[in-house]
């Protein structure tokens, strides 16, 4: 069967702390005509939240000029697909980022679990990135009506 | 935030309320910080019963807690995490660092 696009929605937002809420606030709005699971939910509003601290606080180094792109794209198999990306500093090593544990900001109590959850919580996790350029990470869920 | 607690004998219980993300964490970090070494506890307890949402910040606080408390001689456990924060939780591999009920 051909899958077909039903919704999208795309923001973009300030790289500010404040906006953390914002963006899963955006991802709750978006798949609630979808009747999810509270757990389904928790899922989506956890991994969106932590791809966005990854751009505040790694792409942009707290830099509140830099922007946050959030893209949400449904399909008629159920597919959802979730698009964070920045234009901040891009990751080196991506592979190495990706490790559990791993992180450049042991100072400010960063754990290195970011990518680690999103890949427990979604089926696909795809992390581009460029240095001095920026990152998209798209992450994808086959979502199972409650 | 406000940040509520309870002082029992040696024990100090702090009631984290609502969504813990790396912006609330932020706040939530100085002030713990700050009542923890001021009233300086045998235990600390962290209590999640009303916590909505937490995400890896959010248990770089607590484990970042632990420390605090080792550093006054005090010990540091989690309790009254929902299903959803106790799979954070575990995931991260949090019960080789801390206790919660």
């Amino acid at each position: 069967m051909k899958r077909t696009l039903l919704r999208s929605a795309t923001v973009s937002f300030d790289a500010k702390s404040e906006n953390e809420s914002l963006s899963r606030i955006f991802v709750t709005g978006f798949v609630l005509p979808l009747g999810l699971s509270a757990e389904q939910l928790a899922d989506l509003k956890t991994v969106v939240s932590e791809a966005v601290t990854n751009c505040i606080v790694h792409a942009y180094r707290s830099d509140p000029d830099g922007r946050i792109r959030l893209s949400i794209k449904y399909y008629s198999d159920g597919l959802l697909r979730m698009t964070v990306s920045d234009r901040g500093c891009g990751i080196e090593d991506v592979k190495q980022a990706r490790e559990p544990f791993f992180t450049t900001d042991r100072e400010h109590e960063r754990c290195g679990m970011g990518f680690a959850i999103m890949e427990t919580f979604m089926n696909r996790l795809q992390v581009v990135s460029e240095v001095g350029k920026g990152t998209r990470v798209t992450m994808e869920k086959r979502l199972n009506a409650a | 935030m406000d940040l509520e607690y309870k002082r029992e004998n040696d024990t100090v219980t702090f009631f984290l309320q609502g969504e813990i993300d790396h912006h609330a964490a932020q706040g939530l970090r100085q002030e713990l910080d700050r009542r923890i070494t001021a009233m300086g506890p045998e235990k600390v307890v962290l209590d999640l019963s009303k916590t909505d949402f937490l995400d890896s910040s959010g248990l770089g606080l607590i484990l970042g807690r632990v420390r605090v408390a080792e550093t006054i001689g005090a010990s540091l456990s989690v309790t009254g995490a929902n299903r959803r924060i106790r799979r954070i939780l575990e995931l991260c591999g949090a019960k080789n660092y801390l206790d919660f009920a």
